[in-house]
């Protein structure tokens, strides 16, 4: 599904990835580790084309994501670590008023909040929501967007126990269905997920 | 995004930035506000002869105007970068440019558009007459759109940085407006023809929007990096 081979990704004119690969099967979940400014934020953005400076290959179903970024934007989703949430926007705007997330049934929309533990938050402005639930409201944007590859910076950060336990569960559910997923973290998960370790 | 076309994404930049706007109030009161205020200064400084203000109102009309725009440059990306709706942005499969016209588009409507109407306060302060009005207008509407348009340019590069970079990137590409703008209401003031400024003003904003639209797309890619 992503291949990526011998990539090289800069900052400031820095090389921090050197010489990686690796491939991302269908329904398949690689956890990128390391610590603290070793690359996996740049790893995701260098993926998606948000950072240009980088060297090597990246496939998507076997065409250079150069060629076929138009396929590749149309079947991913990222997350990165600001979640891309409007605090003064309400629960549901904030699902609406998403490109990931828009043109949904509101009953579909219902479900997902439900399935995130938000169901009775729906009118809540975000501003008078913890960091855990906002990170929720990101989260029912998973469900609602019908991507094949998911690229999550840190999804465990910044929840508690349940929340946590809700995001696996979740990425088993959508594994199933034949998504796949790119996670970053400083330290595993303990699932039994692919490992890649940048330190 | 496999449910974002074009039309809808235009029409989603627009209206979250339009509810976003008129839920922090200072948005849009603040440009306002100090629009009115810098109007009243001049007759409470300068006195109120009738045709020393008529002569110099066109002008403070316009450097009030251009001064509350450079406002508000400051909030039309930096909210997005920070919370990470810009990256979605660039990965919408759209042409950034063109939501980048519907982002200035919605700050116009919410910095521009009230400047725009409390400029017909200014008209009763600054006693110009009522053949004066319509070119004023049309003029403003034309040069506060192609503020806009520079103002995203200024945020687009300080990105992230102060308010007062975007300020001076802006000021001086604001210089063509503010001569052609307060032109056209000296030409109506005078009873002379005043189509002329007019047609460049409208030609100067076929060329700003499409090129400063790029502009703005590579500063905050590059910006955004």
């Amino acid at each position: 599904m992503l291949e990526v081979k011998n990539l090289n990704c800069f900052r400031s004119n820095q090389k921090i990835i050197s010489d990686l690969s690796f491939d991302l099967n269908k329904g398949e979940v690689i956890e990128i580790l390391g610590k603290n400014g070793s690359g996996k934020t740049t790893l995701l953005r260098s993926i998606l084309g948000l950072t240009r400076e980088k060297e090597g290959l990246v496939n998507w179903k076997g065409v250079s994501i150069k060629k076929n970024s138009h396929d590749f934007l149309s079947h991913s989703f990222y997350q990165g670590h600001s979640l891309a949430v409007k605090t003064r926007l309400t629960v549901v705007e904030n699902i609406v008023l998403n490109p990931y997330s828009m043109n949904r049934e509101k009953s579909e929309i219902k479900d997902a909040l439900a399935r995130v533990g938000l169901k009775d938050k729906e009118r809540r402005v975000l501003s008078q929501l913890s960091i855990g639930q906002r990170k929720r409201v990101s989260i029912a944007r998973w469900i609602l967007s019908e991507a094949e590859i998911f690229l999550i910076d840190e999804p465990f950060s910044n929840l508690d126990e349940e929340g946590s336990n809700l995001i696996k569960d979740l990425i088993e559910e959508l594994t199933n269905k034949g998504c796949s997923f790119l996670l970053t973290g400083h330290k595993s998960s303990d699932q039994n997920y692919k490992h890649l370790n940048l330190d | 995004m496999k449910n974002s076309t074009l039309n809808s994404l235009l029409y989603l930049v627009l209206k979250r930035d339009l509810v976003l706007s008129f839920r922090r109030t200072s948005t849009y009161l603040t440009p306002l506000a100090f629009f009115l205020v810098v109007l009243t200064f001049f007759p409470l400084a300068l006195g109120t002869d009738s045709n020393f203000l008529q002569r110099i109102g066109p002008g403070v009309l316009w450097i009030s105007a251009l001064l509350s725009s450079l406002l508000a440059v400051e909030g039309i990306f930096n909210d997005d970068y920070k919370d990470g709706t810009l990256d979605q942005m660039f990965l919408s499969n759209q042409p950034a440019f063109l939501l980048i016209i519907a982002k200035v588009f919605s700050h116009w409507l919410i910095t521009g558009a009230p400047i725009l109407l409390a400029s017909i306060i200014g008209v009763i302060f600054f006693f110009l007459p009522s053949s004066a009005v319509f070119p004023l207008l049309l003029s403003l509407t034309l040069g506060t759109l192609i503020l806009s348009f520079f103002s995203a340019f200024g945020g687009a590069i300080s990105l992230g940085k102060g308010a007062i970079l975007s300020a001076i990137i802006v000021l001086p590409f604001s210089v063509p407006i503010l001569l052609l703008g307060t032109s056209v209401t000296n030409a109506a003031l005078n009873g002379d023809d005043y189509s002329g400024f007019l047609f460049f003003l409208g030609a100067l904003f076929v060329l700003v929007m499409p090129f400063i639209s790029l502009a703005t797309a590579e500063a905050l890619r590059i910006n955004n990096d």
